[in-house]
């Protein structure tokens, strides 16, 4: 797609959230599906960097998560910082446990970065579990603030405009780190290893970046996600979380502009709507998963060209006829 | 000038030894044919020297300076750059992308600059692709530039491939095989594309299984057999050489 295009699409896009919550008047419930769902349009976002473009596997993204989440929900909490430096601190907390992680495992490739992300995931997990005194264990962190600027408190509805502008700078920040010299060797490191090293590409640094930017989006997305709730416990950060970041990569299509965005919406919708189903949410999602990676490698957005190309060339031939 | 010198190398695969004390010298601008049977151990010797293997014994001295045991990104940055046997392009990115990511370790902008689009990055940018540009023309693929590499034909890839290799100002350019499945005409049209490379004061070391084009392109030939070097010299001579005919050939009864 055009550089003019995606820009155009964006726009239009943001335009009409911006004024979303006139169309929707107090519908509340909408509200808070869509603010759900820029939270994890970050996160997925941050997640298409590493998997996407860099072709790095992570199965345990929910670890930057809560990562993230901890950080801002424990020094507003218990250290009565300000949201907004709290945010800040999320980004920079997980970005460095990313890299700290990514330095021994950047050899790693394919099933065994799949099992050692598991593995850290299911580490970040245990160790929120098994250290009440500083994440409560649990009982989780009560009470998180919601942020103010000077006078003003936001309220849940309102804070859509704060993820808002969160998902415009992820998206921008992604796009113009694929768009330099940084976002080329991602990519040529996922196109052909060997032969970004042989171009000059330090392999190991790079994926140590890719994971380490990854996890700011992805960390930031989990104080966002603290401070909406204003309630955090070890069950928004299990291994199913990491599951659902994945799936929306997949599903909307990894490695490119909407196909996390899509994606997003898809999970949050789904996720809310089969509430009712439980714990089977999670084999809906694993046979979403299956159905993405045999039938559609280009996820959902790769089906929208198909269609947009087909619907095109239908146009075409009525035309011709008439 | 001497540009490269090979000093007793050795690379072995489990007993094997693939290249066998083998020393060599390259000048700086010559063109220097490495020939020898299927199995002789050329690539791997390549692959030695590109840093993809570590040697087992001997030395690497470029520009006086070690490079053995360096890894391949750091050996590119010191200004040797390669081409494959089997095309190693980045797929999925266009043909003028491939030439910007052989450029890569000339560029300074890092991942701020990147992000806040500094003046310095969006000039570095501009000038990039006007001079990925160039490259193109010299190798005639400027009307493919936005095409993605993967639906080049054959031989445009492997043009692609050494344009890329030397996007970023190389002193020495591996080329391994660059003629293989090309037809007549596109063998013609790369002789002369490695002379003009030659003429950017590029030295060129080349592996290539086609004796007429290895005859007329090279200064200087090396030739291997099970891993050792058999011979070098001028074509001519190495053409009159009984150990390479033997090689080549096999020996009376």
């Amino acid at each position: 797609m055009g550089h003019h295009k995606k820009t155009c699409v964006s726009v239009l896009f943001i335009v009409l959230l911006l004024f979303m919550p006139l169309f929707l008047g107090d519908n509340a419930y909408l509200m808070v599906i869509l603010s759900l769902s820029g939270i994890f349009i970050i996160a997925s976002t941050g997640l298409d960097l590493l998997f996407g473009y860099t072709g790095q596997m992570s199965l345990g993204h929910a670890a930057f998560y809560a990562v993230g989440a901890y950080t801002s929900a424990i020094l507003t909490t218990k250290f009565g910082l300000s949201v907004w430096i709290g945010i800040l601190m999320a980004g920079i907390t997980s970005t460095v446990c990313a890299a700290l992680i990514a330095i021994p495992i950047s050899k790693l490739v394919h099933m065994f970065l799949a099992l050692v992300t598991i593995a850290i995931g299911e580490l970040a997990y245990q160790a929120i579990v098994n250290l009440p005194d500083v994440t409560g264990s649990f009982q989780g962190v009560k009470k998180i603030p919601m942020p103010s600027l000077g006078a003003y408190v936001f309220d849940s509805f309102s804070y859509f405009y704060i993820v808002l502008v969160f998902v415009i700078l992820a998206l921008v920040a992604k796009q113009r780190i694929i768009d330099s010299r940084i976002g080329r060797a991602f990519i040529a490191i996922r196109d052909n290893t060997d032969a970004a090293n042989a171009m000059g590409i330090n392999v190991t640094y790079y994926k140590v970046v890719a994971f380490a930017i990854s996890a700011l989006f992805t960390g930031i997305a989990g104080a966002l996600y603290a401070h909406y709730m204003g309630f955090i416990s070890p069950e928004s950060f299990t291994g199913d979380q990491s599951i659902l970041f994945l799936t929306a990569v997949l599903c909307g299509g990894m490695g490119t502009f909407f196909g996390p965005i899509i994606g997003s919406l898809v999970i949050i919708t789904i996720n809310e709507t089969f509430q009712a189903l439980g714990s089977y949410q999670m084999l809906m999602y694993g046979v979403f998963i299956i159905v993405a990676v045999i039938y559609m490698p280009e996820g959902l957005i790769g089906v929208i060209k198909k269609m947009n190309s087909t619907l095109l060339q239908v146009v075409k031939n009525v035309v011709a006829k008439t | 000038m001497l540009l490269l010198k090979l000093e007793n190398i050795t690379m072995k695969f489990g007993g094997l030894a693939a290249v066998d004390n083998v020393s060599i010298n390259i000048k700086e601008h010559d063109i220097c044919g490495l020939i020898g049977p299927n199995g002789a151990g050329k690539t791997t010797l390549f692959n030695v020297i590109a840093g993809h293997y570590k040697p087992y014994g001997g030395s690497i001295v470029y520009q006086d300076r070690r490079i053995d045991g360096l890894h391949p990104y750091q050996i590119n940055n010191l200004g040797i750059t390669r081409t494959y046997q089997n095309i190693n392009l980045f797929k999925s990115m266009t043909v003028i992308e491939n030439i910007m990511v052989g450029k890569h370790p000339r560029l300074k902008s890092g991942i701020f600059a990147s992000v806040f689009r500094t003046g310095f990055q969006k000039r570095e940018e501009t000038e990039l692709r006007e001079s990925s540009m160039d490259i193109l023309k010299m190798a005639g693929l400027q009307q493919k530039a936005n095409e993605v590499s993967r639906n080049l034909s054959y031989g445009e890839q492997r043009r692609l491939e050494i344009c890329r290799g030397i996007a970023s100002d190389p002193k020495l350019l591996l080329l391994d095989e660059p003629a293989a499945g090309m037809n007549t005409k596109e063998k013609i049209g790369l002789t002369a594309f490695i002379r003009q490379i030659r003429d950017l004061g590029i030295t060129i070391l080349i592996v290539e299984h086609d004796m007429k084009l290895v005859m007329g392109l090279t200064e200087h030939l090396c030739v291997l057999n099970f891993g050792k070097l058999i011979a070098q010299g001028e074509p001519a001579e190495i053409q009159a050489n009984p150990e390479v005919i033997k090689a080549y050939l096999g020996e009376d009864l």
